[in-house]
C-alpha cells in the first residue's frame, strides 16, 4: 500500500512549474494527439528526448522518472506481446505518450489543475468532491495502513486471503469515512459553506 | 485495467471519451438539479474511500498482484450518477496524483471502470437485489470493464481479439472475483448493522 504521488515535485520553482497550466495542458494534448497519429519513429525519438531535457530542467530527478516508467511498464509490455510488428515504433511511441503526460503532472500541482478547470465551468461542488478526496485520501490510506499493520500483528497475513477479515477492515474503513465526513460537513458549514456555491 | 497514454487509437480515443465525458455530463446535469448540500461532503469522503481501496492490493502467483475497484459497491450505496461521478473523481485524482490512466485515454478509463460499476450498482437498485446479486452484479460489471478495453485495444492496435481477450480476461478474473466477494461481505456486514447510510437518497 505504499504511496508516492508525482505532486511531490510540482511545488519546485522552475521556468516550466511556472508556466501557464492551460498552455501547459494544451501542449500535452496536442502532443498526445500527435503521437496517437503512430507517426515515424523519429518524431517519438525527439519528443523523448525533448522531454528528458526538459525534465532535467525543471530540476526533476531522472530516477524518479525512471522508476515512474517502469511502474507503467507491465501494461506496455502486455500489448506489446500481442502485438509482434513494428514493436520498437510502438514501444517509442508509449514511452513518449508516457514522458509527455508526467512531464505536465509533475510541473503542475492540482492546486493549479482545480482552479484552471473551474475557471472552464466544472461545478463548485464536483471540485469540492475532487478536493475532499485529495485532502482525506492520505489520511484514509494511513488509517488503513494502522488496521492492516494491526491485524498482522494479531497474527493475520494478507497472503492467506482471508476475505472475512478483509471485508470487515474495509467496512470499518467505509463507517469511519461517514463519519469523518460529518464532522467535515459540520466544518464546512461553520466557514459558510452554502450548496456549494460559496 | 488503467490504459495510460499512448495504447489507443485516434478513432478509439474519440469514441472513448466522447461515451465516457458524456456519461459524466449527464451525471452532473443530474446531480445538478437534485444534489442536497450535506451529501457533498459524503461523496467527497466517499471518494478518498474508492482512492483508498484501489491501494489496498493482494499478492498473486509470480509477483503480480491484485486490487478492488469497489465501483459498484459505491453505485449500491450513492446511486448510479453519484456513483459515476464518485468513480470519475477518483479516476481523476489517481491520474493526476499517480499516473494511473492518461489524460487522453481518461474517457477509455472512465467508460471501462465508472460506467460499467454505475450501470451495476443501477441494476442492483433496480432489482432491489441482497448481498448476494451485488457480488455477481459487481463481478460482472469489471469483467465487462475488461471486456471493453480488449475490444479498445484490438480495435486501436489490430492483432487478434481472441489472444487480446483470452489474455486480459485472466489478468484479471481474480480481482474481479475478490471484487464480486468482498463487496457482498461489505454489503452484508452493513445489511447487518443497519446502518442508515443504505437508506442515503440514490441519485
Amino acid at each position: 500500500m505504499k504511496h508516492e504521488s508525482i505532486d511531490r515535485y510540482s511545488s519546485l520553482d522552475s521556468t516550466l512549474h511556472r508556466f501557464s497550466p492551460s498552455i501547459k495542458f494544451y501542449l500535452t494534448l496536442i502532443l498526445l494527439f500527435i503521437l496517437s497519429l503512430h507517426l515515424p519513429l523519429i518524431v517519438s525519438l525527439v519528443i523523448i528526448i525533448c522531454s528528458l531535457i526538459l525534465i532535467l530542467l525543471s530540476g526533476i530527478p531522472l530516477t524518479f522518472v525512471i522508476k515512474r516508467l517502469i511502474l507503467l511498464l507491465p501494461f506496455s509490455i502486455f500489448v506489446l506481446i500481442m502485438h509482434p510488428h513494428n514493436t520498437l515504433n510502438l514501444f517509442m511511441n508509449i514511452i513518449a505518450s508516457l514522458l509527455i503526460t508526467l512531464l505536465f503532472l509533475i510541473t503542475t500541482s492540482l492546486n493549479k489543475i482545480f482552479f484552471e478547470m473551474r475557471m472552464r465551468g466544472v461545478p463548485d461542488y464536483f471540485l469540492l468532491i475532487l478536493g475532499v478526496g485529495y485532502r482525506y485520501f492520505f489520511l484514509l490510506i494511513d488509517i488503513t495502513e494502522k488496521m492492516f499493520n494491526s491485524w498482522k500483528l494479531m497474527g493475520g497475513e494478507l497472503k492467506r486471503l482471508r476475505f472475512n477479515s478483509v471485508s470487515k477492515i474495509i467496512t470499518f474503513i467505509l463507517f469511519r469515512t461517514i463519519k469523518r465526513s460529518e464532522a467535515v460537513y459540520r466544518t464546512m458549514l461553520l466557514s459558510g459553506f452554502n450548496n456549494g456555491t460559496s | 485495467m488503467h490504459i495510460p497514454d499512448g495504447f489507443l487509437s485516434l478513432p478509439v480515443l474519440a469514441g472513448t471519451n466522447f461515451i465516457g465525458w458524456g456519461g459524466f455530463i449527464l451525471s452532473i446535469k443530474k446531480l445538478n438539479k437534485e444534489i442536497k448540500a450535506e451529501i457533498i461532503p459524503l461523496m467527497g469522503m466517499a471518494t478518498a474511500f474508492l482512492f483508498t481501496i484501489n491501494m489496498i492490493s493482494f499478492p498473486l502467483v509470480g509477483g503480480t498482484s491484485a486490487h478492488l475497484t469497489g465501483v459498484t459497491l459505491i453505485s449500491i450505496i450513492f446511486g448510479p450518477y453519484s456513483g459515476y461521478a464518485i468513480s470519475t473523481a477518483a479516476l481523476l485524482l489517481q491520474g493526476l496524483l499517480f499516473q494511473h490512466g492518461g489524460i487522453l485515454t481518461m474517457g477509455a478509463n472512465i467508460l471501462n471502470i465508472a460506467l460499467c460499476g454505475s450501470i451495476g450498482g443501477a441494476f442492483v437498485n433496480f432489482i432491489k437485489g441482497g448481498w448476494g446479486t451485488s457480488g455477481i452484479i459487481s463481478f460482472f460489471a469489471v469483467i465487462t470493464g475488461v471486456f471493453l478495453c480488449s475490444v479498445e485495444l484490438y480495435l486501436s492496435r489490430g492483432g487478434s481479439l481472441y489472444r487480446v481477450l483470452s489474455a486480459m480476461i485472466i489478468a484479471n478474473i481474480f480481482p474481479a472475483m475478490l471484487d464480486g466477494i468482498i463487496s457482498s461481505m461489505i454489503i452484508k456486514y452493513i445489511s447487518k448493522k443497519q446502518v442508515n447510510f443504505l437508506n442515503i437518497r440514490k441519485i
